[in-house]
């Protein structure tokens, strides 16, 4: 008798557990809720609010020059910056690197530099605004500032995704 | 048997208060390749890319993936 008693009772302690892990997963998403608004100052000192591009499809990347999938992320970034920039897709990069001279030293090994914002959070404010789950973090907000997708890690696989997330996007007109 | 149990009250949510889950923003240390707790990190490393592409398994070992749990 005693056992069932334990028995049921753990059984409601697992399922507790359980809905609070699912909870919390769903509240995690952020998508189709407005992107947390932030602002920030570029490596080049020019301050930067993600408010000024409301209108515009915006391609928001969390990365670190210590966390390997950024690194690899990085040039398919640069790449899509240069195809989609003038068709109003706007790429802000945020860095959560202590040391800024880590920035500019994976920033210098890049075969070509990144044209886009790298905005230094080397407090790292920005990234519970997005509740991330790992790095890099890559958020997709449409015209109206909505969090529409979002990736965590990167993948060479994952390239093709990403191309029809930002067409879809910028195929979308802003009310 | 009283005292015992009150103890254990006491010590098991003050034990766990020590417990923090490290978020992935905060791994910068954990990431140092010197966090990698092998002979031959490099090996590791390719293992490690192996193992997730095979079995779709990845992020926070410790190899190459930098420990940021991102794979």
């Amino acid at each position: 008798m005693t056992k069932k008693i334990i028995f049921k009772k753990l059984l409601k302690i697992s399922l507790l557990v359980m809905v609070g892990i699912l909870a919390n997963g769903a509240f995690a998403q952020l998508i189709n809720k407005p992107a947390p608004l932030f602002s920030g100052t570029s490596m080049d000192g020019k301050t930067v609010q993600l408010s000024d591009y409301k209108g515009k499809v915006v391609l928001l990347d969390i990365w670190a020059s210590w966390c390997g999938p950024c690194k690899k992320e990085m040039p398919f970034l640069i790449d899509i910056d240069k195809r989609y920039r003038d068709k109003g897709l706007v790429i802000l990069a945020v860095n959560i690197d202590k040391d800024v001279q880590n920035i500019k030293k994976f920033i210098s090994c890049l075969e070509v530099p990144p044209v886009f914002p790298v905005i230094i959070d080397n407090e790292s404010k920005i990234p519970p605004l997005y509740q991330l789950k790992g790095m890099p973090t890559t958020v997709l907000i449409d015209r109206e500032g909505l969090i529409r997708y979002r990736h965590t890690g990167f993948k060479d696989e994952k390239k093709d995704e990403y191309l029809k997330e930002i067409s879809t996007l910028l195929g979308e007109k802003s009310e | 048997m009283k005292l015992r149990l009150l103890l254990l009250i006491v010590a098991v949510p003050i034990l766990l208060g020590g417990c923090a889950r490290v978020q992935p923003w905060q791994r910068e240390r954990l990431a140092d390749p010197i966090m990698i707790f092998d002979n031959n990190p490099i090996e590791k490393g390719i293992k490690e890319h192996h193992l997730d592409y095979r079995e779709g398994s990845a992020g926070a070992t410790g190899a190459q993936s930098g420990g940021c749990g991102c794979g």
